[in-house]
């Protein structure tokens, strides 16, 4: 097995909760969201984001308005909905149990090759 | 020189080069293509379309400098092929396999107007039957040759098959996969391809941006390729079945092993043969050759590789029918010169003069008088003619044997009259012919002649030997009925004594 597609595999149960995150903190239009994602390095190819965007809305995590902009033509502009907010909260706690248990497993495993 | 076309995306007007507008839709076609199934499908090619042209503003030159295969690649990259997006891509329940894995493409037929001639017809069937192109055109060409009706085939197929436009298209008439990797292969591949263009001939246009005028000389110069090829096509098979015909005609045999021989001996004489028949047989198979190469060539439009060869070739065609010209010159100029041998031998006869044909050379009196080529013993054989004259002078009997012959000069027609071979015999009153007289073959078309004339004084009865009376040797200057054989001489000429 190949570590990026180990990496890849990992990334993409976390991205849309990433996203989430992003829009929990304040809206922000796709490219915002691409070059956040880009810091942190959650994301390869930006071409990643669009169907994920896309399903959330349809399952009504998240909305979109129109906004104009200065350059060019107006932009989609996401935020999250409330049920969106709920799903967010849930996924921080599992995120957490997930976080606590792979480092208690690490841990372990160091522990026990430290002895 | 490069087209640019103008588009709008998400609203926003760019310029961009034709190829580059080309390969780009070719990628958002294989993204159409992923993401067809799925529920709301348009909205995120449309997102992606606004990214894309979000990228194409904020990219150095901005709006007014047309946009590149270059700037279209960094959007490929920067976007990412559907196979990238598949990987990271967690949509529950979605049951088609991951795109990347699909292993049957269904193949399209389209026009090929990267590989055409005219309309790319020929190309795109190659493409979808996976042959040559030059295959497809021959048969094409081939039917072309029948009624015509093809022609129309051709152009219905012209107007029903799509062109192939896009990457995506062209991918999918090869069967290829629709993927971005093969995108932007292909893509590169026209860059390549279009920089070699640019730098070498950069006014050679792509087949699909030809302009009427040229399709027109297409068309005239693909017409003219058939034509040639069928010209060529003839000259071979007439050529060949001249020869064959000619030797089953003449020599009995199938297959002939200098048949040019056989030929060329009604025309010219035995010297001139080997120059004559090697170079007629050069430039026959140069002529044929040529027009169907050529014809290939225009109906394929492509282009010549050694110009050298050509030309090497070119000036031995041009050279062949002048050493042709000058062994026919030579040929005729054997002819100028006129002599003649002329052997008088007094005939110690009596009263009577036998005359009779040497018996064992009789079969060669079957042969034309115009004379005759023995292959098996490489003799030529000619027939004297003979006259019977009375000699009023001195009251004794002469024969006269006076070769001819012509030659380029005097000297060489007397060598030529003087290698006339011919036996006769003269022993007391009786005369011995021979039937024919034989020349050197390699010395033949010469018009040697043998005259053989007897002079008898008056009242001598002459004696003509049955065989030599029916033969057609001596002439007689008085009409008889039948072949009188015994003659006695007057003062007025020869009179028949007895008339079988």
């Amino acid at each position: 097995m190949n570590t990026e597609n180990a990496k890849a595999q990992m990334r993409k149960g976390v991205l849309e909760y990433c996203i989430l995150s992003i829009l929990s903190d304040s809206d922000a239009y796709a490219s915002d969201i691409i070059n956040r994602l880009k810091e942190v390095r959650l994301i390869v190819v930006e071409g990643t984001l669009y169907p994920l965007l896309t399903r959330q809305k349809n399952a009504e995590l998240l909305s979109y308005r129109w906004e104009e902009s200065t350059q060019g033509p107006p932009r989609k502009y996401y935020s999250i909905t409330e049920k969106g907010k709920e799903f967010l909260d849930s996924m921080d706690i599992s995120w957490k149990e997930l976080v606590d248990s792979v480092d208690k497993l690490r841990n372990k495993n160091k522990t026990n090759n430290i002895k | 020189m490069r087209r640019v076309e103008t588009v709008s995306i998400n609203n926003t007007v760019f310029n961009i080069t034709d190829d580059a507008c080309r390969n780009l839709n070719g990628y958002l076609d294989s993204l159409y293509k992923y993401f067809e199934h799925e529920k709301g499908g348009n909205e995120i090619i449309a997102d992606i379309e606004a990214r894309i042209a979000e990228l194409f503003a904020e990219r150095a030159g901005g709006v007014s400098q047309a946009i590149t295969n270059k700037d279209v690649l960094h959007v490929i990259e920067t976007l990412g092929t559907p196979e990238d997006i598949a990987d990271s891509d967690s949509s529950e329940g979605d049951d088609r396999p991951p795109y990347g894995n699909r292993k049957k493409y269904a193949k399209r037929l389209y026009r090929d107007s990267d590989n055409s001639v005219l309309g790319g017809v020929c190309a795109g069937i190659a493409a979808w039957l996976e042959i040559s192109v030059i295959l497809v055109r021959l048969i094409f060409v081939v039917c072309f040759l029948f009624y015509g009706i093809p022609v129309l085939i051709y152009f219905l197929l012209w107007i029903i098959i799509p062109l192939a436009k896009t990457t995506a298209q062209k991918l999918e008439m090869q069967g290829q996969e629709i993927n971005v990797s093969n995108i932007e292969k292909s893509i590169k591949g026209n860059m390549d391809s279009s920089g070699l263009r640019s730098s070498g001939r950069s006014r050679e246009k792509t087949a699909g941006t030809d302009s009427l005028p040229k399709k027109i000389w297409t068309v005239i110069r693909i017409v003219a390729g058939i034509i040639l090829c069928c010209i060529g096509v003839c000259m071979a098979l007439s050529f060949c079945s001249l020869l064959l015909l000619h030797d089953v005609i003449f020599n009995w045999s199938f297959f002939p092993l200098f048949p040019f021989n056989g030929f060329l001996s009604h025309i010219v004489s035995r010297s001139s043969y080997t120059i004559l028949s090697v170079s007629t047989a050069v430039f026959m198979i140069l002529t044929v050759a040529a027009c169907i190469y050529w014809g290939v060539k225009a109906i394929t439009g492509t282009k010549v590789k050694y110009p050298q060869i050509h030309i090497v070739l070119l000036i031995i065609y041009f050279i062949i029918p002048s050493v042709i010209g000058t062994q026919i010159f030579r040929e005729a100029g054997n002819y100028f010169g006129y002599n003649k041998s002329v052997k008088t031998i007094p005939v110690n006869t009596g009263d009577t003069v036998y005359l009779t044909l040497k018996s064992t050379d009789l079969e060669t009196l079957g042969y034309p008088s115009g004379g005759y080529f023995d292959d098996e013993n490489n003799r030529f054989y000619g027939k004297p003619e003979m006259h019977i004259y009375l000699n009023e002078n001195d009251g004794i009997s002469k024969l006269q044997i006076i070769k001819t012959s012509r030659g380029k000069n005097k000297h060489t027609a007397l060598k030529y009259a003087n290698d006339i071979n011919y036996q006769f015999d003269v022993e007391n009153s009786q005369i011995t012919f021979s039937p024919y007289f034989t020349i050197d073959p390699l010395n033949d078309w010469k018009n040697q002649r043998l005259e053989i004339t007897l002079s008898v004084p008056e009242n001598t009865v002459i004696i003509i030997d049955e065989t030599l009376c029916y033969s057609d040797i001596i002439k007689f200057h008085s009409g008889h009925d039948g072949h009188p054989c015994a003659w006695i001489m007057t003062k007025r000429g020869l009179k028949a004594l007895i008339a079988n």
